[in-house]
C-alpha cells in the first residue's frame, strides 16, 4: 500500500522502498507539468519526451537523490527537466527545426477542432492560446522559462527560484519585465487585425 | 502611493497573489485616480486571464513514455535486489578466501619447519609457487645456521631484486655449506626488463659446479668435477627469472638421511 497518498516526499519514499504503485502516482500527477515545460521550452515534442523520462529516471538515481529539506519535488523535478532542455538545445543547435512537427500540431488541431461541439469558439480560443504562445516563444530564454513555471505551470515564486537556481528577487523581477514584453508583443499582434491565422480577410458580398 | 510604487505591486496585484490588505487598499485607490495605472492594470489582468487559460490546456503526454519509465524502475528495483541478496554472499567468499589463505600459510610453514633439507627441497615438483626473491643485500658469505631451515628475512618484491640484478655479483647472498644449504634466489640476466613475476613454477636441474662461479659463488676445486643441484624460478610468461643453488645432490641426499 502506497504509505502517504497524498505527500510527494511520502510517494518518493514509498517509490524508492519499491513500491511500484508510488512511482507511477508521483509520475501521473507530474508528467504533464514536466512534458508540457519540456516542450514549451524546446519546441521539440521529441526533445520534451526524453526529458520528461530523464527527468524521472533522476529521481530514482542514487547520485542525485532528491532531498525534501532542500526544496519540493515539483521544483526539483522541473529544475532537471530545464537543464536537461537546455543541454539537448546547445547539442542541437547546429540542427535546423524540423518542420513536419509543425504541419502535424497543425493536422491534429483541425482534426481536435472538427470534432468538438462548438468549433467556432474552440477556434477563437485556440488563436487566443497561439497568439500567447506565439508572444511566449519569442521572448528571451531566462524570461521565457519564468513565464512557463510561475502562469502556465503555476509554480509559486520560492518553487521557481529554487528550480532555476537563483534568487526570489530575480524571479519575481524577471516576471514583472517578462509580462511587460508580453503585452507590448500581445497589443502588437493586436494591431495587425483580427485576423484567424491561416484565413485571409475578404470582402462579403451582398 | 505614487505611479513608481504602484508598479512594483502591479504583477501581484494582477496575478490574484496574496498582497498585503492596506497596501492592496492603496494600489486600488490609486487606480481610481490614475487613468494610466488603471489601464495598466486591466491589460495586466486580461494577460493573467490568458495565462489561467493557457494553463489549463493540458497536453497529451505520449503513452509509451511511461511505458519505458515503468520497465526502467522495475529494472532498477530488481537490480537493487540482487545487489542486497549478492551482498552476504560476497562477503562470505572474501571470508572463506582470507580462511583459506591463512591455511595453507599454516601448512606451508609447518611443512618448512619440518623439511629435513630447508627450504626448497620438498618443492622440486612443478608445484606453482609465489616468488620469494631477495634482493642479496650485500653479498656477504653468512655462514648458515646448522639447524636453520627457513629464511627469516621478508620477501622482497621482485623490482627490488631487479635492481640489485644491475650490482656486480661479487658473491652469492649466502654461501653453499658443506650440509648443502641454499643460496637464496639470484635474479637471472635481463630479469629486470621482463614483466612482473605473478606467478611461477620451480624446476630442479643438475648443474656443472663451474656454473656457480658465474654467480660469483666460491667453487670447492676438490668437487669440481661433480655436478651441483639447482633450482630455477620460471614465470608464468615460460623465462627464467631467477636461480639458487641447492648444493652437492649427494651430500644433500647424506645428510637427509643422517637427520631421519
Amino acid at each position: 500500500m502506497i504509505a502517504d497518498e497524498t505527500k510527494d516526499s511520502g510517494l518518493y519514499q514509498a517509490a524508492l522502498a519499491g513500491e511500484e504503485a508510488a512511482f507511477t502516482v508521483l509520475y501521473r500527477r507530474w508528467q504533464g507539468g514536466i512534458y508540457r515545460f519540456a516542450l514549451r521550452l524546446s519546441k521539440s515534442p521529441s526533445i520534451a519526451e526524453d526529458v520528461t523520462q530523464e527527468a524521472f529516471l533522476a529521481l530514482l538515481d542514487a547520485d542525485s537523490r532528491f532531498d525534501p529539506a532542500r526544496g519540493s519535488l515539483a521544483s526539483y523535478l522541473y529544475g532537471i527537466a530545464r537543464n536537461h532542455v537546455l543541454r539537448r538545445m546547445s547539442k542541437e543547435r547546429l540542427f535546423s527545426p524540423i518542420e513536419e512537427e509543425v504541419g502535424d500540431s497543425d493536422m491534429g488541431m483541425a482534426l481536435e477542432m472538427s470534432l468538438t461541439p462548438d468549433p467556432l469558439r474552440d477556434l477563437t480560443h485556440r488563436e487566443r492560446l497561439a497568439s500567447l504562445y506565439r508572444a511566449i516563444d519569442a521572448l528571451p530564454l531566462r524570461y521565457r522559462e519564468v513565464v512557463l513555471l510561475c502562469e502556465l505551470e503555476e509554480l509559486g515564486y520560492a518553487e521557481t527560484a529554487q528550480a532555476l537556481g537563483c534568487p526570489e528577487g530575480t524571479i519575481r523581477s524577471r516576471l514583472h519585465r517578462a509580462r511587460a514584453l508580453l503585452l507590448k508583443k500581445l497589443c502588437r499582434q493586436a494591431g495587425e487585425g483580427d485576423r484567424v491565422s491561416g484565413i485571409e480577410p475578404a470582402r462579403c458580398l451582398p | 502611493m505614487n505611479c513608481e510604487t504602484f508598479e512594483v505591486s502591479l504583477t501581484d496585484l494582477a496575478r490574484e497573489a496574496p498582497v498585503d490588505p492596506v497596501l492592496r487598499a492603496q494600489l486600488l485607490e490609486h487606480c481610481g485616480s490614475c487613468r494610466r495605472c488603471r489601464a495598466r492594470l486591466e491589460a495586466e489582468k486580461a494577460l493573467s486571464a490568458a495565462f489561467r487559460l493557457a494553463a489549463a490546456d493540458r497536453v497529451a503526454v505520449p503513452a509509451h513514455i511511461e511505458t519505458a519509465l515503468l520497465g526502467a524502475y522495475r529494472g532498477r528495483r530488481s537490480a537493487s535486489l540482487r545487489e542486497v541478496r549478492r551482498f552476504p554472499l560476497r562477503y562470505a567468499g572474501i571470508a572463506a578466501a582470507i580462511l583459506m589463505a591463512l591455511a595453507g600459510a599454516a601448512v606451508l610453514t609447518w611443512f618448512y619447519a619440518h623439511s629435513p633439507s630447508g627450504p626448497g627441497v620438498a618443492d622440486s615438483s612443478s608445484a606453482e609457487i609465489r616468488p620469494t626473491i631477495s634482493p642479496a643485500p650485500g653479498y656477504a658469505p653468512v655462514p648458515a645456521p646448522p639447524a636453520a631451515k627457513t629464511d627469516p628475512r621478508p620477501a622482497a618484491r621482485y623490482s627490488d631484486a631487479s635492481k640489485s640484478n644491475r650490482e656486480p655479483r661479487t658473491a652469492p647472498p649466502r654461501t653453499v655449506s658443506a650440509e648443502g644449504l641454499a643460496t637464496d634466489f639470484i635474479p637471472l640476466a635481463n630479469s629486470s626488463e621482463l614483466s612482473y613475476l605473478e606467478s611461477g613454477q620451480l624446476v630442479r636441474v643438475l648443474l656443472p659446479r663451474n656454473a656457480m662461479a658465474s654467480y660469483g659463488i666460491p667453487v670447492n676445486q676438490e668437487l669440481a668435477d661433480r655436478p651441483v643441484t639447482a633450482q630455477v624460478l620460471i614465470g608464468q610468461d615460460g623465462v627464467a627469472r631467477a636461480i639458487r643453488f641447492l648444493g652437492d645432490p649427494e651430500t644433500r641426499f647424506v645428510s637427509a638421511k643422517r637427520q631421519k
